[in-house]
């Protein structure tokens, strides 16, 4: 059957948004089944970070303090919701929300390395963003501080996808497919759920405290 | 901007597609300045600055090409004013690409020579040089009438040749943006424009892009390289190399096939060549085809004349001689492939690259002038043929790749053994999978244009694909094809998005 050049563009589009939807609809759902270990190490944070369930003690920071600092022994109810790779743009969103909560923590140990505080890293958008902790607003937020302040390092980062931005910006918070891809290849699309939920339990219960490195990936 | 980036697809394609289309219904003129404000945002979004470069240059090019229009009577002077355009040229290319490599290397020797800044490369400013150079050659010889501005401006700023090719004659183009038929729109264009520039981001996206970070990190660390893995890694470049640049052609040709306006074509299954002539005929063709129009066949001509002018020979007999051949064939083909090397970047990587391909293609055409005959119709022979073309072509890569002499060395002789055979690079089965895909892509399926030949992708003529089956028309199964692909083409773009052919 021949179609008509508009008939065979409308298919093709057609077909085209169907495959992106799925891959998005898959990328969002069921992150758990293809993304790196850290992810599950994130939302095991996370859900603490959100259920305001870190006690009197917060320890906020990049991997040292994650491997240094061990909540569990503590005499006093701790978290330890630092992570791997950040920077104290991360971090300062992470205090912001726990700030909000009810009960703030009464004491927060706050432990990044120095060249953490001279410029930002990819992770904010590879990690942060693309696990789904840091929004469009709060990367925007960020650009629009390094405006003001004459800081050229954030606008001038370059990640290893091309993007820079406010396009990347959008992309990371909107969890465009294309950003899980290489994930979804070495993961076989659903290959690392096993390792992911058992480093989301034990990240979980020992409070944040993750010692590196984990499992290999699947 | 990248044409396989999210900002070039979701945000400028549509925009100056829409544009053009509605432009072209207020007429040719305001539709061609549409494509060239487009095009001046597209050149300028990475560095707005070098769009000012950009407009001097052509507006100096445009200058000059009207001065040797209006000079011919007076061929003296026109020969003086194309030099001086040519020289122009030439010299904005020499300051941007090759003064820093030279005032270094001359400052190593010379101690009151001091080095100076690093300055920056303006994207594509070989491919506008070139196109420009040939414009006023063609102008001087007459062959060249078209004076308008607005074709002109067309003819080197149109965004989809402009900072990497194919590199166009003025010929071929100057008039198609001359016809008030160009500016309209044409689903069936705008369909196969779009089906050959998924094709070429698929290419770009899926197939090369992968390869990008094994074969960065590979040529970072090439000390002691054992046998294994230095033919693995020579081998991915040399699949990332052609899936790269024939995508950005295949991008290229399809962008400007939405326009209404037809490329040449750039690449013909080169891996495929049986021998380095016919490889050169079927890579970066319009590369080969500029450099003999406009540097061989000089050369070659002006030899031809010096010995006919001293009584010596130039017909076929006289270059069986050995003095014959080197003078008439030997000599122009070494200075042309030495000089297509350092098009490519200042590098002495970039000459030898150059002086090893112009001397396979000495040895190749001494084969054809000492020992004239037929080839075997075979297929074993053919298959030799095509591994030997394949394997010197891939020598030379390392060379074009390696960020050093001394590095690409590291690799040959690793290739050669000498560093032992180690085991098999640990990539996986999944990788080597995709390796074996992509060589069957590259040696047993037909490339871009054979698939779409019904639609005359290019201005070539086309051959029609082996199997047929895969031959693109306007049906269904084309349609879902190019629409998955298209998707499995952005979903792929999370990986490196850095065109190779853009640093030259």
């Amino acid at each position: 059957m021949t179609l008509s050049p508009r008939s065979f563009l409308l298919i093709a589009t057609l077909a085209a948004g169907s495959v992106l939807a799925g891959a998005w609809a898959y990328t969002s759902a069921m992150r758990m089944r293809f993304l790196e270990t850290g992810y599950p190490i994130w939302v095991a944070k996370q859900t603490i970070l959100h259920r305001c369930d870190f006690g009197s003690v917060l320890v906020l920071g990049d991997s040292r303090a994650e491997a240094a600092i061990v909540p569990t022994p503590l005499p006093l109810r701790a978290a330890n919701i630092t992570f791997g790779g950040t920077t104290p743009i991360e971090t300062y969103f992470f205090a912001r929300e726990a700030m909000k909560c009810p009960q703030p923590p009464r004491l927060v140990i706050y432990s990044h390395s120095m060249p953490a505080f001279l410029r930002p890293g990819q992770g904010l958008w590879k990690t942060a963003a693309r696990y789904g902790y840091i929004h469009f607003a709060d990367l925007r937020e960020v650009a629009a501080m390094a405006d003001a302040i004459h800081d050229e390092s954030f606008a001038s980062l370059n990640t290893s996808d091309g993007l820079t931005g406010v396009v990347r910006d959008i992309t990371y918070a909107a969890g465009f497919p294309s950003i899980f891809v290489p994930s979804l290849v070495e993961a076989r699309a659903i290959g690392r759920y096993e390792t992911n939920r058992m480093l989301l339990e034990r990240t979980a219960s020992t409070r944040g405290r993750v010692i590196y490195p984990q499992p290999a990936d699947k | 901007m990248l044409f396989s980036s999210i900002v070039f697809i979701f945000g400028f394609l549509p925009i100056a597609l829409t544009g053009f289309y509605l432009a072209a219904k207020a007429g040719r003129t305001v539709a061609g300045l549409w494509l060239i404000a487009a095009s001046l945002v597209f050149y300028g979004w990475w560095n707005p600055a070098f769009v000012i470069l950009l407009l001097i240059s052509v507006c100096t090019n445009y200058a000059v090409a009207r001065l040797i229009l209006g000079t011919e009577s007076r061929p003296r002077l026109q020969s003086w004013v194309t030099a001086a355009g040519v020289a122009f040229n030439l010299a904005a290319l020499f300051y941007y690409k090759y003064l820093f490599a030279i005032v270094g290397f001359v400052s190593h020797f010379v101690p009151a020579v001091q080095p100076i800044d690093q300055i920056i490369l303006p994207l594509g400013v070989s491919f506008f040089s070139f196109t420009q150079i040939g414009y006023l050659i063609d102008c001087k010889a007459g062959i060249t009438r078209d004076r308008n501005f607005l074709n002109y401006m067309l003819f080197v700023t149109f965004f989809p040749h402009l900072i990497a090719g194919p590199i166009l004659h003025n010929r071929d183009i100057m008039p198609q943006f001359a016809d008030h038929r160009t500016y309209r729109l044409s689903l069936e264009n705008l369909s196969v424009g779009l089906s050959i520039f998924v094709i070429g981001l698929v290419k770009k996206a899926v197939c090369a892009d992968p390869l990008s970070g094994i074969v960065t990190a590979g040529y970072a660390h090439t000390g002691g390289i054992g046998a294994l893995t230095a033919w693995h890694l020579a081998f991915c470049y040399s699949l990332q190399l052609y899936f790269d640049f024939s995508g950005y052609s295949d991008m290229a040709i399809g962008l400007a096939r939405t326009m209404n306006v037809r490329f040449p074509q750039n690449f013909n299954s080169p891996y495929k060549a049986q021998n380095v002539i016919e490889y050169w005929q079927r890579w970066h063709m319009t590369l080969t085809k500029f450099l003999t129009s406009y540097l061989y066949t000089p050369i070659a001509m002006a030899t031809m004349r010096w010995r006919i002018a001293h009584r010596m020979g130039v017909n076929r007999a006289a270059q069986q001689t050995l003095g014959g051949f080197t003078a008439m064939l030997a000599a122009p083909m070494l200075i042309t492939m030495a000089l297509a090397g350092v098009w490519h970047g200042s590098g002495l990587t970039f000459l030898i690259f150059g002086l090893l391909h112009g001397g396979y293609l000495c040895v190749n055409h001494a084969i054809r002038v000492f020992y004239p005959g037929r080839r075997s119709p075979r297929l074993s022979a053919a298959v030799l043929r095509c591994l030997a073309t394949y394997l010197s072509v891939l020598v030379a890569s390392v060379f074009f790749r390696a960020p050093t002499v001394a590095s690409a060395l590291d690799v040959l002789t690793g290739m050669a053994g000498l560093h032992g055979i180690q085991t098999f690079p640990a990539f996986g089965l999944l990788h080597n999978a995709f390796l074996l895909v992509l060589a069957g892509v590259v040696w047993l399926l037909p490339n871009t244009q054979q698939i779409m030949h019904r639609y005359h992708p290019v201005l070539e003529d086309v051959q029609a694909p082996h199997p047929r089956l895969l031959a693109f028309g306007s049906d269904l199964r084309s349609a879902l094809a190019v629409g998955v692909a298209a998707a499995v083409g952005l979903l792929a773009l999370g990986g490196t998005t850095e065109f190779l052919y853009f640093q030259f």
